[in-house]
């Protein structure tokens, strides 16, 4: 990986797609908690995993209150309990790379995506505004905005009878998640907790919002003992089964999407859903509620890391050329690997990395890399996907300028392997007159 | 270089093989698949397990739509056990299963059955594969969720000629 936007290669739209996925990605968690995972994913990925004769587990140290986890890549396992096999040896994790923090990663994306050449739309200095304001946060953690309107939200709901509780809710989604203001770890306990309280009217005070996840299960244990435990059950179970429903047709949703813009935004749905669904579980078990989900803890849980390691593999596919992905698909391929198991890799429920479509773009750009049988086959799918993009997308939504612009260099770079020196014109001409019409529209 | 176009590649208009008919079964399910697992355990789950459940999927479907015995004995020996080990949630059975060319051969000999996806047959496939689903841990309104959609899946491919 080069560490640059898409390893040096100027596509218009990819500054902000990019940032928004690195920026998405680092406002999971609290940035401490995002930094010390990325690193500690980074530090373990060690050959030795796979060339020991033993079966190594890291040491993964969590929150104060728990014991450390173990993990293990070759076969990936998580285990909460102390692995004690013949064949298990417990290592300490290698000191991290501090430089290789995601924190890291997004300052220099930042610089980055500053540069001159880059069009500065408006949705790029949005998000430009929301990485500073998260890497400021990284250095001292406050949510005050966040918390603020979460508050406000609670006194509406109290005291305005005209409040529209649908409307609060798409404000919190819009100002709170979107925007990147609070991390999903907090965000997803907050609106729990908010819900809750609107439902069961019986309100916390002060604001518990500050603290939403301890406050959340305080809050339950609490009502539990009082003449609303009934109810309070059965709206757990409600919104912990729509939880997860929602959850898994985000997934697909993401995955369906027309583009990398709008994968992002189902992924930070996604997560949040599954977020929202793993904590009512764990609620019910704290509390030994004994409630009946349609949905097992487990399967939430993983749900959430599924989409979490989508999310964050994003972060290292816009640190490379994307050709030289293609590159690799190819030389698979050749050495007779299953295409669907590289699609299930790239594109799947289980590793939602990129878009079904974009899928199908690299591996028709893998197919076109040189001359040879498949040439032909994968420049008939570059043409299908270029009039399929355009015939369904606006070629001037922001959210599809990356698909496009990655098309055309895809076409452009097969007819040069084609020798088709018209098309090659052609679409030097369509490149070129796109980026002079964003720089005119940005200057 | 790619010497040839690869066996299992699919690109526009062309029809689905028996691989990506199992991709797309697995996108359907999503993380669902992990009800495969005990509450307890925690893992990436296994390609060859993924596998193996869109197989079982595949099988448990077609059961309801033929029957099994038109199938040579070895083939017929090996999807019973496959089967078994789905709904037995046996993850070493499962893990260990391979498929080689049963599914396809399930396909081909569904395509060749006359009168082959009508109204009532359907439906007992569905059903089948609902009873496979909530055997194997899914909640009654999921399993019947996912079989539909699997049942969509499966007919569509059957439905485009020279599919298999």
């Amino acid at each position: 990986m080069s560490g640059q936007l898409l390893g040096g290669v100027v596509l218009l739209g990819s500054a902000e797609v990019a940032l928004k996925r690195v920026l998405s990605s680092f406002t999971v968690y609290d940035a401490e908690v995002v930094d010390s995972h990325w690193a500690f994913v980074h530090a373990i990925s060690t050959p030795e995993n796979f060339t020991s004769q033993k079966r190594i587990w890291w040491r993964y140290p969590r929150s104060q209150n728990l014991p450390p986890a173990f993990i293990s890549l070759n076969p990936g396992e998580h285990r909460t309990d102390t692995p004690d096999g013949p064949d298990d040896v417990i290592l300490d994790p290698p000191e991290p790379d501090q430089a290789a923090t995601l924190s890291s990663i997004l300052e220099a994306l930042l610089r980055e995506v500053q540069k001159p050449w880059i069009p500065q739309t408006d949705q790029l200095k949005h998000l430009q505004l929301s990485a500073e304001n998260a890497l400021s946060e990284a250095r001292k953690p406050s949510y005050k905005a966040a918390v603020e309107l979460f508050n406000e939200a609670s006194q509406k709901v109290q005291f305005d009878q005209n409040a529209d509780s649908k409307e609060i809710v798409k404000h919190l989604y819009h100002q709170c998640l979107l925007t990147h203001q609070f991390p999903i770890c907090r965000f997803s306990p907050a609106l729990l907790l908010w819900q809750l309280q609107g439902m069961l009217n019986q309100w916390i005070t002060p604001s518990p919002y500050e603290e939403p996840v301890s406050y959340f299960y305080g809050y339950v244990d609490q009502i539990k003992e009082t003449s609303h435990a009934a109810q309070m059950c059965k709206h757990l179970v409600y919104i912990g089964n729509i939880a997860y429903d929602e959850a898994t047709a985000y997934l697909k949703d993401a995955l369906n999407a027309s583009s990398l813009m709008k994968l992002n935004y189902f992924l930070i749905l996604a997560l949040h859903s599954y977020t929202t669904a793993t904590i009512v579980a764990a609620a019910d078990k704290k509390s030994s509620l004994g409630l009946s989900f349609k949905y097992k803890s487990l399967l939430a849980e993983e749900g959430f890391s599924c989409t979490l390691d989508g999310m964050m593999s994003g972060v290292r596919f816009f640190l490379q050329d994307p050709d030289d992905i293609a590159k690799r698909i190819h030389s698979e391929i050749a050495s007779g690997r299953d295409i669907q198991s590289i699609k299930r890799e790239t594109s799947s429920p289980i590793f939602p990395v990129l878009t079904k479509f974009f899928w199908r773009s690299l591996l028709a750009r893998a197919m076109t890399l040189s001359p040879g049988a498949s040439f032909t086959a994968g420049l008939s799918e570059l043409q299908a996907l270029e009039k399929e993009y355009m015939s369904h997308n606006d070629a001037f939504d922001t959210s599809s300028l990356f698909e496009i612009a990655w098309l055309e260099h895809c076409l452009l770079s097969a007819y040069k392997v084609a020798g088709n020196d018209m098309l090659v014109k052609e679409y030097a001409n369509k490149i070129a007159g796109r980026l002079v019409i964003a720089t005119v529209l940005h200057q | 270089m790619i010497d040839k176009v690869p066996k299992n590649i699919a690109l526009t208009g062309e029809p689905m093989k028996a691989d990506e008919l199992k991709t797309e079964i697995l996108e359907e399910l999503g993380s669902d698949v992990y009800v495969v697992y005990p509450d307890d355990e925690r893992h990436l789950i296994a390609e060859a397990i993924l596998l193996s459940i869109a197989s079982a999927c595949i099988a448990e479907f077609l059961k309801g739509l033929v029957d099994f015995k038109a199938l040579g004995e070895a083939t017929r020996h090996k999807l019973g056990e496959l089967c078994s080990s789905f709904r037995h949630k046996d993850q070493r059975k499962l893990e260990r299963y391979q498929d080689s060319g049963e599914i396809e051969e399930l396909l081909v000999l569904i395509k060749s059955s006359p009168g082959r996806l009508s109204g009532k047959s359907l439906a007992d496939a569905e059903q089948n594969l609902a009873d496979a689903l909530r055997q194997l841990g899914m909640d009654e309104e999921r399993a019947a969720q996912h079989s539909r959609a699997v049942a969509t899946i499966i007919s569509s491919t059957l439905n485009t000629e020279d599919s298999v």
